[in-house]
């Protein structure tokens, strides 16, 4: 049982991904092999098993086990590989999803679904400027600016209670699901166009060095956690059009929307160019120093500002792709699928992935091998496992790039896990 | 739920990475965590002022030029008080005896008219019979004009008035006892007739004595007569009676007719009583004034000198009184100083109210007196008077051993202005040790140039008095040595009031060289002096005094100097012990020069607690741009101003050592070395200022080592 919850959560640090076919059937997010959502007329009815879902997505950049490590029972965080194994940013991400509850009703071609969910979104990364620096010093910045404006993280978490309607029109399947939003906590910095700069001024009637800091950061949290405190909306998109009876495309969006959080914000905006304490002889020099400090407090002084009304959006994610179904037994088919992700604190990223599915009847079993690309890895592999257990009870896990949890093909990390349980009522 | 929801996340990630690895402790872990930093330090201004500040003989002037000096502008000071002194207290005394007083004249005038006569008495026989026969219906005419048969007065003589009420009184006396004294007695015949012979007895009431009898012949009609009668030891009361002793009208012939007569026919007597000198005098007094006179007191002088003082203006000053009196009635003094003027008013007091014994004091203030009043010295005396009133509603009796006393005295009088030929003689100025500090010279070395050294003796004198002062000076090292230095020289008086004579000599390095070269630690002085007398007035005031002060001066325009100056920073201590956490310590400096001269510049690390005093490290700036440790001078032109600063770069590595010195100081002596050997010109002299600056500007370079 151990070495089992040891695994778990292993998997759980190293990220799942449960989007595995790469196209968003946000009210049914489920590959029921031998029921097609957008085609059959039959009526059918979904439960899921309440509070015993969940999807864990987590990206990172440079890979975690390489600068957190365990020895001897001792954890250690080894700045120093850190910002050698990035580039000039990193980048952090957890997107962590509970679905504490799903119910949907198919009537003819009309699919209707309600449900709520659990989110937590987790984003961070700093620059390897701000890294250096701190391991190095500004010696090596001399003359150059270091901008600290890339350093930034954010945490939301909320529910999601919507409802989604989806139907068949013809050749295309149409799809969209509104979400009212409840805020629960939320947290973040942003070093905004914060910036140190060291000047050196050797043979000049200046100080050999000097350095201006400006100061532009804005941190925030939330504390109020009062239902309607934290209100927003999003919404999800979904269209498919089936070429021929084994060709299809799509294109969705999801997550376009915003939260209106009560906020407790912390701002601290100034300048400050130090070049030496100016001393006279008969000025006390600890005197002096203590006035510069208190100067540098007084310019930096953080701004507190508390229950403020602050939107903020979601960060929205398409995907589009095309469908290929064979026509066998198995009901195999292969997907290609481009995912675009628009992160809020860093360059949006896109992963292009392709799917195999075969379904073995007999036992009433999917498999889906993917393998995608994107920036964080060029190979990653994944499998989708979906066991049909007698007529109404149906099990989905799924391993996102399990490869990268044993092999070190490339420095960043990628990896996921996800579970449901499905009741077909 | 929300709530529950959090937790659930938190503790989700959070176990995720410690639970599941048997996780005993995080920690960080970095092999080379040595951060190598930079950051500027201190911009260090550092002035000459700092390094020789301005103290007793170091001083600024207004452009800041630096001199060291000695100044004493009243080494020698001599005021007004010290030629002519005048004694505060001036006192006199004067008794006034009644004997003294001047009586005013008494007058009293009687007329005996024949209407009156008539009138008053027309119930006497005599009188009736002839109201009856002279006028008709027996009626005294009113007023008296009436025409009456002459031969009528032929029978009437002395015997006629024997019932006639002759007497009055004199109110402006009661009583007086004369010591000496006239009455004069004048007689004046208003009837139409003459009187050939007339006696009256002058007779006092009270005592029925006869003052006097007088007698008149051949007293015509419409004349008078007089006689004047001596007092002398006479005692008259103020009640006089008159008896007619004798009376013979002129015959009369009855073909004379009437004579005519009218309401002032009768006889007119007028008593004087002149010349009184009493031994007694019982009477009252309206504000009867007695003149003391004027009398004048000596000024007396302090010292032994004769100086004959004429005038003098007092600032301030008081007269102090104290009058006795044996009178006991309203008694007032009214006191006067004739030669005085106060305001421009001729000084005299208003009446002081006084009782049997009284005191106060009178204002002088602002009194300008002159003394060359009296005829018999006209100097130093000053006049004054008084007068005594004496005001009573009743009579009161004045004896000889009445008497007025009084005494005046002078007092708390402050001197503004006085004149006259003052005394020639000799006096001493005085003499003094004073200790100066050029201890600054001794922290150049023997190669010094001073540009322009000089004594200067300066003299003010705003007395109206010249004089002649001799005087020595000497100057000791402090290891003994002495230089010697002596005036001789006449004073110029001032002319007019005011007037302030400046007198001055400087002497450059040929007169005082042996005084620079000590240099002098202490100066012993003494001089006398000798009053010049020209024939003019002298005078002298208050604020009015003559200073005799020298001034060494050693400006600090110098050449071929080296001079080590320093100044202490106090700092404290950062008592960091762990220097092997610091790889490397390099300080970076830009140093810009404003001083005139070649600058060396380190920094001596002490500490203070260090019994042994010993330094703990020195460190030098050694520039990039320079040959040695010695700075370029700021650039200077030919006046020896400085024109631009120079700039010296450089970096200072510090030794392991040198760091932990530096980072266990707590006292940093800026150690300034100025040398001008190197660099200036054979000749050239540059000018020190207190506000030349030369400006450290540090940056530090370091490596930190974190792990």
């Amino acid at each position: 049982m151990r070495n089992f919850l040891q695994f778990v959560i292993i998997i759980f640090s190293f990220q799942s991904f449960a989007q595995l076919d790469g196209y968003l059937v946000h009210n049914l997010d489920l590959p029921l092999p031998e029921f097609s959502v957008d085609l059959d007329s039959s009526a059918v009815s979904f439960l899921k098993v309440p509070f015993i879902s969940f999807q864990l997505d987590l990206y990172s950049k440079p890979r975690i086990s390489d600068f957190i490590y365990k020895k001897n029972s001792i954890l250690f965080f080894n700045p120093s590989i850190y910002m050698n194994n990035m580039s000039q940013l990193s980048f952090h991400h957890m997107d962590m999803n509970n679905q504490l509850f799903y119910y949907l009703k198919r009537k003819k071609y009309i699919n209707y679904s309600f449900g709520l969910n659990h989110k937590f979104l987790l984003q961070g990364g700093f620059s390897n400027q701000f890294i250096s620096l701190i391991l190095n010093g500004n010696y090596q910045y001399l003359d150059q600016e270091i901008s600290l404006s890339n350093n930034n993280i954010k945490a939301y978490n909320y529910l999601e209670w919507y409802f989604g309607y989806s139907r068949t029109i013809n050749k295309t399947f149409v799809s969209a699901k509104l979400k009212l939003l409840n805020g629960i906590a939320s947290f973040g910095f942003e070093a905004g166009r914060t910036s140190i700069f060291s000047a050196e001024n050797s043979i000049s009637n200046n100080t050999p060095f000097t350095t201006l800091v400006n100061s532009d950061f804005n941190a925030y949290y939330t504390e109020d956690i009062g239902f309607i405190s934290n209100l927003g909306l999003a919404l999800d998109l979904s269209l498919k059009y089936h070429l021929t009876k084994n060709i299809s495309i799509y294109s969705s969006i999801s997550d376009l929307g915003f939260i209106q959080w009560n906020e407790n914000q912390f701002i601290s905006s100034g300048n400050y160019l130090f070049n030496g304490l100016d001393y006279s002889i008969d000025d006390n020099i600890l005197d002096g120093f203590t006035n510069i400090y208190d100067s540098v407090v007084d310019v930096f002084s953080i701004n507190k500002i508390t229950s403020i009304k602050s939107r903020r959006y979601l960060p929205y994610e398409t995907n589009m792709g095309l469908v290929y179904k064979f026509n066998d037994f198995r009901k195999n088919q292969i997907s290609l699928n481009y995912h675009f992700q628009n992160l809020k604190i860093s360059q949006p990223f896109s992963t292009f992935s392709i799917v195999y599915k075969t379904y073995f009847k007999s036992s009433k079993l999917t498999l889906a091998p993917v393998y995608s690309v994107n920036k964080f890895s060029r190979v990653n592999f994944s499998l989708l496992v979906n066991k049909q257990w007698r007529d109404s009870f149906v099990t989905n896990l799924y391993f996102d790039n399990i490869i990268n949890l044993f092999t070190k093909f490339s420095d960043k990390m990628h990896a996921g896990l996800g579970v449901e349980f499905l009741l077909i009522l | 739920m929300s709530k529950l929801l959090n937790i659930n996340v938190s503790i989700l990630v959070v176990l995720l990475f410690f639970l599941s690895c048997n996780i005993e402790n995080i920690e960080l872990e970095n092999d080379n965590w040595s951060p190598e930093l930079v950051a500027p330090l201190i911009n260090s201004t550092i002035t000459i002022g700092n390094l020789i500040p301005e103290q007793e003989n170091t001083i600024y002037d207004d452009d800041n030029f630096i001199r060291l000096a000695f100044r004493d502008d009243s080494l020698f000071k001599l005021e007004a008080q010290s030629f002519v002194s005048i004694q505060d207290e001036i006192s006199f005394e004067e008794q006034f005896l009644l004997s003294d007083l001047d009586i005013s004249d008494f007058n009293y005038s009687y007329n005996f008219l024949l209407g009156d006569l008539f009138i008053e008495y027309s119930n006497e026989p005599l009188v009736s019979a002839l109201i009856d026969v002279l006028f008709e219906n027996s009626i005294v005419p009113s007023p008296f004009y009436a025409d009456i048969q002459g031969s009528l007065f032929n029978n009437i003589d002395e015997s006629d008035f024997a019932g006639v009420d002759l007497s009055f009184v004199i109110n402006e006396f009661q009583s007086i006892y004369f010591e000496n004294g006239f009455l004069n007695f004048e007689i004046e015949n208003n009837l139409p007739l003459n009187i050939d012979a007339l006696e009256v007895a002058i007779i006092n009431s009270i005592t029925s004595e006869i003052i006097a009898t007088v007698s008149f012949t051949d007293l015509f009609s419409n004349s008078s007569n007089d006689v004047s009668i001596d007092l002398s030891n006479k005692i008259v009361s103020n009640e006089i009676e008159l008896d007619i002793l004798n009376l013979e009208f002129s015959p009369q012939l009855l073909s004379a007719g009437e004579l005519p007569f009218n309401p002032e026919s009768g006889l007119e007597m007028n008593f004087s009583i002149t010349d009184i000198n009493v031994y007694s005098i019982t009477m009252p007094f309206n504000n009867q004034v007695f003149d003391v006179g004027e009398q004048f007191v000596e000024l007396d002088l302090d010292d032994d000198a004769s100086h004959q003082i004429h005038n003098i203006e007092l600032s301030n000053g008081q007269i102090n009184y104290s009058i006795n009196s044996s009178i006991n009635t309203d008694l007032k003094l009214k006191f006067s100083i004739p030669s005085a003027t106060q305001n421009g008013q001729i000084f005299t007091t208003e009446p002081l109210q006084l009782s049997t014994n009284s005191v106060g004091s009178i204002d002088i203030s602002n009194l300008e007196l002159d003394l060359t009043t009296n005829p018999n010295q006209e100097y130093n005396f000053i006049p004054i008077s008084a007068e005594i009133i004496i005001n009573s509603e009743f009579p009161i009796e004045l004896n000889p051993t009445d008497f007025v006393e009084f005494s005046f005295s002078f007092s708390n009088l402050e001197v503004d202005y006085i004149d006259g030929y003052f005394d020639t003689y000799n006096f001493d100025l005085g003499s003094g040790v004073v200790n100066i500090d050029l201890s600054l010279l001794e922290d150049f070395d023997s190669g010094l140039k001073l540009e322009d050294p000089s004594l200067t003796i300066n003299i003010s004198n705003s007395l109206g008095i010249g004089a002649n002062v001799n005087g020595q000076l000497y100057a000791y090292a402090e290891d003994g040595a002495m230089a010697f230095f002596e005036i001789d020289t006449m004073i110029d008086r001032a002319n007019i009031q005011g007037e302030s004579i400046l007198m001055q000599w400087i002497y450059g390095k040929d007169v005082i060289g042996d005084i620079i070269e000590l240099p002098p630690k202490t100066l012993e002085y003494q001089a006398e002096a000798s009053i010049i007398n020209d024939g003019n007035i002298n005078f002298l005031t208050k604020e009015s005094a003559l200073f005799l002060g020298f001034e060494l001066d050693f400006p600090l325009s110098v050449n071929a100097a080296n001079i080590s100056l320093r100044d202490t920073i106090k700092i404290d201590e950062i008592k960091y012990d762990d220097i092997s956490k610091i790889k490397r310590i390099i300080l970076h400096y830009n140093f810009i020069n404003g001083f005139p001269l070649g600058t060396e510049f380190d920094l001596v690390l002490r500490d203070s607690l260090n019994i042994d005093g010993e330094n703990l490290d020195t460190i030098q700036f050694i520039g990039i741009n320079s040959e040695d440790n010695i700075f370029e001078p700021a650039e200077v032109n030919q006046e020896g101003y400085v024109v631009s600063p120079t700039l010296n770069s450089g970096f200072v590595p510090l030794t392991n050592k040198e760091i932990s010195s530096f980072l266990n100081t707590n006292q940093i002596i800026i150690d300034v070395t100025l040398s001008s050997s190197n660099y200036i010109q054979e000749n050239q002299f540059v000018k020190i200022f207190s506000d030349q600056a030369c400006v450290l500007k540090l940056g530090v370079e370091t490596q930190i080592d974190l792990n």
